[in-house]
């Protein structure tokens, strides 16, 4: 599960935004009241363990007590963002990264939900590269995706380490296996998330370093990835809707960090297409993940939304600052 | 022993049909065995490239699994290319009706062709959402084309003296288009329309790259993410069969359509002028 390209995302953005008042009528219904209401989820990628709470949900008939029929739909380039903006999905997952510039740009999407309470992604190089903290990371190769997030914030770890940020050598490597890369030697480090990625290369008994952004959140800003989003004309027309929707989450979520194995069946049962043994790992993992510290699953904190928001701005990376952090999500949806 | 007539022709056809395609096949048999003792030898790890047994095995392990999903690719496929051929078609006739059609939309046509996919597909999805429509537009719009352009080509490569010995007996533009022009552009149509099949079910695999849940593209994307490079050439294999499946029924359909072109070599017709050796 590699990070998803914020920056492609964000220079697509302008264009749904454009596209939202054209047609947002498209898609499925939420007529209230007695009626089943069809509603679709966008995920951020294809079905895996983040999405453990969802299925979970589903296969439960969570979904059903509320009178919601769901449909989970696997994405592609378009984004959770601007099918919900477009009003083609009511619910997408996406993350903190591409929701900001999102909004800031006038694309009507809000986070209902923190699915996982801190950043579990690393960076990882095989044991034998000599990696072993952040300073390491200078006079080494790093294979990603080109975005300015992933530059900027190597760029910031390798700064707090004391070593020169300019010593790391960068190369964009698409969708290309990263086991594949990093034992060729194409590069010698990768942004990885510890749930998938690093599970699967310890079934493997591939021997790895790792330097976990939640070691170093006294250098780096930790932030919600992924999270539940809807639209803004979703909440305002169909509240009730929303409610519903992240109740019977909610539960799935609860029922995932209960039983991590009855989630990975779940999920399994729905996309059988996936690695059985690294899907149960990791809804092991998750399961531990999903609410840690949290008052509850799906909590956000104002502090995280803020302290990442600013390094967004100090980076560069945002062209507007936000008016309002507070707009870009909300703990309303979330049941007592 | 006697065999009936029309039985030993269909055997003797059936053979030279096996005989046709034996070379192709006993290539393939041949890159198989070859890839499965390289990767054996080398002991390439399954990640990178996984033997053909191991392909078959998770073929195998995923049977049940992959009907669905070639359910949902074949229905995109096929809705596209009927969709994609009657646009070729309909094209076709409107430009080679007239010289101020032709220059208007020729270039318009060959321009459509010059935008990626993947540029398009994902804004289909922003527009008319995630159900069957955005895929069968991007399966349309690949096949459209070399429909379209083939039609022209044999709509209007008419013999044009032809075309004045009809009209001097009377008959109207219409009577040209019917009776001559489309019996003599349907060889180019099939041309084109077999073009069309070849890229078809590609076409609907990366349409569902857009987003979907069903379809050999969702089929092979959660296989990359679960890194099961067995699984990908599975669906590999299917998307190539499938296609050439397509490929020879529009063959059929074409034999149907102008049987004139297709002359039988197992039964040669005795009273053809042209095959008949000089005494």
């Amino acid at each position: 599960m590699r990070t998803s390209t914020a920056a492609l995302l964000a220079a697509l953005l302008p264009t749904s935004a454009l596209l939202v008042t054209a047609c947002g009528d498209d898609g499925g219904s939420s007529e209230a009241a007695s009626d089943t209401r069809d509603v679709t989820l966008v995920l951020d990628w294809t079905p895996n363990t983040n999405h453990g709470g969802i299925y979970a949900a589903d296969a439960a008939g969570f979904y059903d007590e509320v009178g919601i029929d769901l449909e989970i739909i696997q994405p592609g380039q378009t984004g959770a963002l601007q099918a919900v903006a477009t009003g083609n999905a009511e619910f997408g997952i996406s993350v903190q990264e591409s929701l900001v510039p999102a909004q800031t740009q006038g694309v009507p999407v809000v986070s209902v939900a923190a699915i996982v309470q801190h950043n579990t992604s690393s960076l990882l190089a095989l044991a034998e590269s000599g990696i072993d903290g952040p300073g390491d990371l200078a006079g080494h190769r790093y294979g990603g995706f080109g975005g300015q997030l992933e530059t900027a914030l190597i760029s910031k770890l390798v700064e707090c380490a004391g070593a020169d940020p300019d010593d790391v050598d960068y190369v964009e490597v698409g969708n290309t296996d990263y086991r594949v890369g990093l034992e060729t030697g194409a590069f010698d480090f990768v942004w990885i998330f510890d749930g998938w990625d690093k599970i699967r290369l310890e079934q493997a008994g591939v021997d790895v370093s790792t330097v976990s952004f939640i070691d170093h959140v006294d250098c780096i800003p930790d932030w919600y990835t992924p999270m539940i989003v809807t639209s803004t004309d979703r909440i305002d027309d169909d509240q009730a809707l929303v409610a519903d929707f992240m109740a019977a989450t909610a539960r799935g979520y609860q029922l995932a960090i209960d039983d991590p194995t009855a989630a990975a069946d779940a999920l399994l049962d729905a996309a059988p297409e996936l690695d059985a043994d690294l899907v149960r790992a990791s809804a092991e993992f998750l399961a531990g993940q999903y609410a840690l510290d949290a008052p509850r699953w799906g909590h956000q904190d104002a502090d995280t939304w803020t302290t990442f928001v600013d390094f967004l701005v100090d980076s560069g990376l945002l062209d507007q600052q936000p008016d309002d952090v507070a707009s870009l999500y909300t703990n309303e949806f979330l049941p007592e | 022993m006697t065999v009936p007539t029309s039985t030993r022709r269909r055997l003797t056809h059936l053979t030279t049909r096996l005989v046709d395609v034996a070379p192709a096949l006993a290539a393939l048999v041949m890159l198989i065995v070859a890839w499965e003792i390289w990767v054996r030898v080398r002991d390439t790890a399954d990640y990178i490239l996984p033997p053909p047994s191991q392909i078959w095995s998770a073929f195998v392990a995923n049977r049940d699994l992959l009907g669905e999903h070639v359910v949902a690719t074949l229905t995109e496929a096929g809705l596209g290319l009927a969709v994609g051929a009657l646009l070729g078609i309909g094209l076709a006739v409107v430009i080679a009706g007239s010289q101020f059609a032709r220059r208007v939309l020729y270039p318009l046509v060959v321009a459509s062709q010059t935008i990626p996919m993947i540029i398009l597909a994902p804004l289909f999805v922003l527009w008319f959402g995630f159900g069957l429509t955005p895929k069968v537009l991007v399966v349309a719009l690949v096949t459209f084309f070399p429909v379209a352009i083939a039609t022209v080509g044999g709509l209007t490569g008419v013999d044009p003296e032809m075309v004045d010995v009809v009209r001097s007996m009377g008959a109207t533009r219409r009577d040209i288009l019917l009776h001559v022009r489309v019996p003599h552009a349907l060889p180019a149509l099939f041309d084109g329309l077999r073009i069309a099949a070849a890229y078809t079910v590609a076409a609907a695999v990366i349409a569902e790259w857009t987003g979907a849940s069903k379809g050999l593209g969702v089929y092979i994307s959660r296989s990359q993410a679960s890194f099961r490079v067995d699984q990908v050439f599975v669906a590999v294999v299917i998307v190539a069969l499938l296609s050439t499946a397509l490929f020879v029924v529009i063959g059929a359909l074409a034999r149907l359509a102008s049987p004139w072109r297709f002359p039988s070599t197992t039964s040669p017709d005795p009273t053809s002028p042209i095959r008949r050796t000089p005494a």
